[in-house]
């Protein structure tokens, strides 16, 4: 692969362009889709891709093509619409020292069969039954992929890289005098994945919100479980860190390095070079070797996120935080130039026992789900979410199952109102974006919740 | 690619099939953006793929590549991908015309004849028109076309050839004053050309959006609690689409997830209620001739003056539900399967005017526009976000308020509907999400709400 990035690299500077950077990505995957109880459906999809960014009299211009033959036509149209731009700072960035890091591919899930594929599903719908033999999951699924990719650049960077990926997913419903849903999801780089855990966790909620009470309107203590925290942070916290966005002013976090932006007791890192990490890779899709960054210790602001084109217009250094992906997309693609991404975005600190974290709660709820998460405002932080999977805590103990509540506030508020942090630590894929988020349950205190 | 599609699908019959189709799709576009007065992305593409879908002892496989001059074990995966997956009822689709048609839907203003320059210049124009409205801190704008021709081809002699064209120029802009900021979008397009531009002007949209951003700056707290609600256009549209539709979609009623699972022929909302999805309404955002299965796409009236009527159908979920398909598959791409998706979905008018729905109310709110929602379609709730809202106080509009989420329960809202405007539009076009996302249209009039719940900040 990576010769043919070479071949179309040259072709690039012979047809006028001063730099080059070419990125060429192939996709394998297949997934096994549930609908009540069975798999309704089975699919395998191949792509194949090659993204051509050039700079021509400081201006940049893109453009992508799906074959080898169609790379000069490609080269072409990058450079007419280079003309339309503007100048810039950025350079393509010169060739750094990428480690191996463990734990991203695994031949066993390249060689999974199709039967092998199909048991899996089957793993978790016997043990979501084996729970309750009136649980009906109505969708989910089971998925793997390989991913082989190249990036060439005119500066010397010569990247080749591979990765696997494998994921479970669950949703449970249980239909007696109420109905109630449950959920869970598993995802993994390595074929170590307990499908039985997917079924039986997504089910076992089902059940244990059945019978929902009513919970009154007020502010009081919010338990976020990894997945409620992580919708969140998708769409708040996260994107306020992405550098553009910062020095833009279109954050709540510009202009406020050095300062406690949150509980003294939280530190965030991104780090994508984290073993097994859903993002992980040797390098960012422009070659930027991947890297651990504080961005938040012991409530402290410390750092933004960065691309190459962010790092290079403000004076600072990437972070390795280039992603070629969609809006709403959970996949990488060759189609769109790269921009500022979490990859693995990780919430620790302080962490203590989560049956310590809930002992502590004179009243509060466990939130499990943030429905409406992608509404919320990353500007401003403010959020807004319904959730429906939740438990009352009362005196430090988990006490019922509550109806449908809202649940609204400022993340920044809210991480500034961490008063602990669990230790059931989860690693979730993106709702809607490419972002992991690795985090156990926090507890916010004094949080908006209305019925 | 015809012949190649044709042997596809013998071959695949030839393993014993029951069913087969095979889609090809050859997609151009471009797509533009600007940011702060500076052109961020000038982005042309062009992709072509196949999308094999294949039936056997009534279980689907699928196979789809972007590579379709290699396509020699294609048939074998999908095949094997079939054997593999073993539902429980076995697929049957329900009977269909088999056709051949041919169907270009022409652009007047061909944007292949608009230069890449001028297109520039129009999301150039508007982003300064906004940052020149004081108080706006940043514009995003951007402009993508797009055209589709779709081969699709069956094992039981259907023959469609389909070229749409997509258009749409959106903006995002960002308002800020002292700690407070506001973010508000606005979006332009359909199945047309350039000259949607000319009727429905983005830079007067974007303008409009701007000002409404820097009003909500000084807004006040939303009050959260229950009061009666009345929806613009844009939110009556995303609320039909959210609440309404996704229950009514026929997999989410076949899976049993759907509250509306057998209430065919029940009144599950109030009687000033009609709510119907249109593929063929004229340069729609969601509109398509023939859906991803080759069935034609043609309005469905889902509720009647209240009343249940039909369920937006693909060929599986109407053979399990013993109803008609009625054109309801749709796949986001030739990569991926069709699914059972919405078109354009609308509420129809009353016959109130805008006083007549407020007059009555003491306290109440005025919500427009929405940034998003999202449906648990099992326990029927919702939830979304208006973009702006007011404040009404003794039949008045009284003051704007900040970031509102309105929530509730879909068969108790339908209920509470309790005056419908005659006034009718559609809102803004938007993207559906569902796993894949598709363009979707929705709209209708201002309607009246008795009781949601509203959640402030």
């Amino acid at each position: 692969m990576i010769d043919i990035g070479k071949k179309i690299l040259n072709m690039a500077l012979k047809l006028g362009a001063d730099e080059a950077e070419i990125f060429l990505v192939k996709n394998s995957g297949t997934s096994f889709s549930i609908e009540r109880n069975s798999v309704n459906f089975a699919s395998s999809n191949m792509s194949y891709g090659i993204g051509i960014r050039i700079l021509k009299n400081k201006k940049i211009g893109f453009a992508f093509c799906t074959k080898e033959a169609q790379a000069e036509k490609a080269v072409k149209n990058a450079l007419s619409s280079s003309k339309l731009g503007k100048e810039t700072k950025f350079i393509f960035p010169e060739p750094g020292k990428t480690k191996k890091i463990e734990n991203l591919y695994d031949k066993k899930i390249v060689e999974i069969s199709p039967e092998e594929g199909e048991g899996f599903v089957k793993d978790i719908v016997e043990t979501a039954l084996d729970v309750d033999k009136n649980i009906i999951i109505s969708s989910g699924g089971v998925g793997y992929s390989e991913e082989h990719l190249a990036i060439v650049n005119s500066k010397g960077i010569e990247i080749e890289d591979k990765g696997t990926g494998i994921g479970g997913s669950a949703t449970a419903v249980l239909k007696k005098k109420n109905t109630a849903t449950g959920f869970e999801i598993l995802s993994s780089r390595m074929l170590d994945i307990d499908f039985n855990i997917v079924g039986k966790n997504a089910a076992g909620l089902a059940v244990k919100t059945l019978n929902p009470r009513k919970c009154g309107s007020k502010n009081m203590t919010v338990l976020f479980t990894p997945y409620a925290l992580s919708s969140l942070l998708e769409f708040t916290t996260i994107p306020a860190l992405y550098a553009d966005k910062v020095h833009k002013g279109e954050s709540i976090y510009s202009n406020r390095i050095g300062e406690a932006v949150s509980s003294e007791i939280l530190t965030v890192v991104e780090n994508g070079s984290m073993p097994n990490g859903l993002n992980s890779a040797i390098a960012d899709d422009e070659g930027i070797p991947s890297k651990r960054t504080e961005l938040i210790k012991n409530g402290v602001l410390k750092n933004y996120l960065y691309d190459v084109l962010t790092s290079a217009e403000y004076d600072k250094e990437s972070t390795g935080n280039a992603v070629r992906s969609e809006k709403w997309s959970s996949s990488r693609t060759f189609k769109t130039m790269p921009s500022i991404k979490s990859r693995n975005f990780i919430i620790n600190g302080k962490t203590e026992k989560i049956e310590k974290l809930i002992s502590g709660v004179k009243e509060g709820i466990l939130v499990y789900d943030a429905m409406g998460a992608h509404t919320s405002n990353p500007a401003s932080g403010r959020f807004s979410i319904n959730s429906s999977i939740l438990f009352k805590i009362e005196k430090g103990e988990i006490v019922y199952p509550v109806k449908q509540v809202m649940i609204s506030g400022n993340m920044g508020d809210c991480l500034k109102n961490v008063s602990g942090i669990g230790d059931d630590f989860r690693k979730l894929p993106g709702g809607l974006s490419t972002v992991s988020v690795i985090a156990p349950t926090v507890r916010v205190e004094n949080v908006r919740v209305s019925i | 690619m015809g012949d190649t599609m044709q042997k596809i699908i013998e071959k695949l019959m030839g393993m014993g099939a029951e069913y087969c189709d095979v889609r090809y799709e050859k997609r151009t576009g471009l797509s533009l953006e600007v940011k702060d007065g500076e052109l961020k992305k000038a982005v042309p593409g062009k992709e072509e793929g196949i999308g094999i879908r294949v039936l056997y002892n009534g279980a689907f496989g699928f196979f789809s590549t972007n590579n379709v001059s290699d396509m020699d074990n294609a048939s074998e995966i999908a095949f094997k991908l079939a054997k593999c997956s073993k539902p429980k009822e076995k697929i049957i689709l329900a009977e269909t015309k088999t056709v051949k048609d041919r169907i270009i839907w022409k652009p007047k203003k061909n944007p292949a004849d608009v230069s890449i320059e001028e297109k520039h210049k129009l999301i150039a124009g508007m982003d300064e028109a906004m940052r020149n409205v004081e108080g706006i801190l940043t514009v995003m704008t951007g402009y993508s076309e797009g055209n589709v021709e779709t081969h699709f081809l069956s094992s039981e002699g259907s023959d469609i050839y389909t070229s749409v064209p997509r258009i749409v120029a959106q903006a995002d802009l960002i308002a800020k004053k002292d700690g407070t900021v506001v973010g508000y979008r606005a979006r332009v397009g359909g199945t047309s050309g350039f000259e949607i531009f000319e009727k429905n002007d983005p830079l007067e949209k974007g303008v409009n959006a701007a000002k409404s951003a820097v009003r909500i700056l000084s807004a006040e707290k939303s009050p959260s609690g229950r009061f009666p609600v009345i929806a613009d256009p844009d939110l009556a549209g995303v609320f039909v689409h959210e609440a309404v539709g996704h229950a009514t979609e026929g997999d989410s009623v076949a899976s049993g997830e759907s509250i509306l699972e057998k209430k065919i022929g029940e009144k599950i909302a109030s009687e000033l209620v009609t709510i119907y999805d249109d593929p063929a309404i004229e340069n729609g955002f969601g509109s398509f001739p023939y859906d991803d299965e080759g069935v034609k796409g043609a309005k469905k009236i889902l509720i009647e003056k209240g009343v249940l009527k039909n369920f937006i159908l693909n060929r599986e979920t109407a053979y399990k539900l013993g109803m008609e398909p009625n054109g309801g598959a749709r796949a986001e791409s030739f990569a991926v399967r069709p699914l059972v998706r919405m078109s354009n979905t609308m509420m129809d008018k009353g016959s109130c005017s805008f006083e007549e729905l407020i007059e009555d109310i003491k306290y109440g709110i005025y919500a427009k526009n929405t940034r998003g929602g999202q449906v648990d379609p099992a326990k029927g709730s919702f939830q979304f976000s208006a973009q702006e809202a007011f404040l009404i106080e003794k039949g008045e509009i009284t003051k704007p308020l900040k970031d509102l989420s309105l929530s509730g329960l879909t068969l108790e809202t339908l209920k509470n509907i309790d005056a419908v405007g005659n006034d009718t539009r559609f809102g803004e076009p938007g993207f559906c999400g569902k796993g894949q996302l598709v363009p979707v249209g929705d709209g209708g009039p201002h309607i009246r709400i008795k009781e949601v719940l509203i959640g402030g900040g």
